[in-house]
């Protein structure tokens, strides 16, 4: 066990407040008091391929994009 | 009329008459089959003489030959720019053959490169669209940069300085701000390369050594002549994203080069599409209350009327080539697909390019050409 673990941020679900919690803390948003915290998104790099289907729906998109 | 003389002194100076004393027959076709040749007839139900005669010897008979002659091709081509701004273009491909203009078309959709993004790296992303659409609208905006620049990256490839363009966003909507809407401004051109680090585990081999990144650069586009005072920028003023207060986008976006037949993204025509000329024809004079008709139902102003004197009116056409064919003017009344002739010129092509931005759509045309070329010089080599 570490013996001073890492505060972890979560954000609140009804005002998004960031709140950084430790073990034992009350699971509350200090903000507005709402109960139900999120745990945020991993910063790892997720990667895409900038490609859905064959294109020529997106190209319809992309030709009213440019106007 | 000389051909006529000619017989008559023949005839007179024989006093009788032999078939042989004829002059030789016409090199030219009679007017109907000239007319299926050239023409098609749009006629109220469906069009006809659609088809075009390719066969050589389709007229031998009458003494015309059909066969494609280059010298004959060469005087009578000719190419008309109608109008030309920054990323738009019409002009007429005239006495060429419909499969070669549908073949420039092709070519220009679908086969001349461009760079597009092609690849997303999403650190982080709190927006309401999904990574995998944010990532697929990246990659359709255009790209503005010449993309002969460039060369294309194959699988093994790694990304360096001559196939891969890394842009970067971070963007971010503080708490209590009003929402705000991300556009391709935001994309941040980075000649250096990739900043995001790759896992460190399968590089722990060398721990001094820096840092490896998604891209290998060895040097920045920056520092390249032809970059040096004009930097890639994407189509500026198209909408990626809207934020809520609180939320953010961070990535990095690679762009590389591709064609038109692997993804839509990659076509640098936003259209390429052409149309035969239309020819307007009125078979008989139409006259005052009709006149007036004829103007009024056309939606694309074909027509005009003309004063004839002695308060009369009479119907003329005006701008043929604004017909798009809706055929209203056959619809008037029963009788009126006697009066007007819509027809279709079938070497004489209209020919329009949208550009996306990537390069001017008159350099699209010439490198479509170039393009047809090569193919055709492949096949000649295969042949020979």
């Amino acid at each position: 066990m570490d013996p001073q673990p890492e505060p972890v941020s979560y954000i609140c679900g009804d005002c998004g407040m960031e709140n950084t919690l430790k073990p034992g803390d009350v699971i509350q948003c200090r903000e507005c008091g709402y109960r139900i915290l999120y745990k945020k998104r991993t910063r790892r790099i997720v990667q895409y391929e900038g490609t859905l289907g064959d294109g020529w729906s997106g190209h319809v998109i992309a030709c009213v994009l440019k106007y | 009329m000389a051909e006529k003389t000619d017989k008559k002194q023949v005839n007179e100076g024989k006093g009788k008459f032999s078939s042989l004393d004829l002059p030789d027959l016409p090199k030219r076709l009679p007017p109907q089959l000239e007319f299926q040749r050239t023409r098609v007839l749009c006629n109220l139900d469906a069009p006809i003489h659609t088809d075009n005669v390719m066969y050589g010897g389709a007229y031998a008979s009458m003494g015309v030959d059909n066969s494609v002659q280059l010298d004959c091709f060469r005087q009578k081509f000719r190419v008309e720019v109608v109008r030309l701004t920054k990323d738009d273009m019409e002009f007429d491909l005239i006495g060429i053959d419909p499969s070669i203009a549908n073949a420039f078309r092709r070519i220009l959709i679908a086969e001349l490169p461009t760079m597009a993004i092609e690849k997303v790296l999403i650190a982080n992303n709190t927006s309401v669209i999904q990574d995998e659409v944010l990532a697929h609208r990246l990659g359709l905006i255009p790209i503005m940069v010449d993309p002969r620049l460039f060369e294309y990256i194959s699988e093994n490839d790694t990304n360096n300085e001559k196939n891969t363009i890394v842009y970067k966003l971070h963007v971010r909507c503080q708490r209590g701000a009003p929402r705000l809407t991300v556009k391709t401004n935001e994309l941040k051109w980075l000649p250096n390369g990739s900043e995001l680090l790759l896992d460190s585990k399968n590089s722990d081999s060398n721990p001094t050594s820096k840092p490896r990144t998604y891209t290998s650069f060895s040097c920045s586009q920056a520092s390249l002549p032809k970059f040096a005072n004009n930097p890639i920028n994407p189509m500026p003023e198209i909408t990626i994203a809207r934020l809520g207060p609180g939320q953010e986008i961070e990535l990095e976006a690679h762009a590389v080069k591709g064609m038109g037949k692997t993804h839509a993204k990659w076509s640098p025509v936003a259209t390429a599409w052409y149309r035969m000329l239309p020819e307007v024809v009125l078979l008989e004079d139409v006259e005052d209350e009709d006149a007036e008709k004829l103007v009024n139902t056309c939606p694309v102003k074909v027509f005009d009327i003309e004063d004839i004197g002695n308060g009369k009116k009479k119907a003329t056409v005006a701008r043929p080539r604004a017909c798009t064919l809706c055929r209203e003017c056959l619809r008037i009344g029963e009788e009126w697909e006697k009066r007007v002739s819509l027809r279709r010129i079938k070497d004489h092509f209209i020919f329009t390019i949208e550009s996306t931005g990537a390069l001017p759509p008159e350099v699209l045309f010439t490198e479509a050409v170039k393009i047809l070329e090569d193919k055709c010089e492949r096949v000649i080599t295969e042949l020979s």
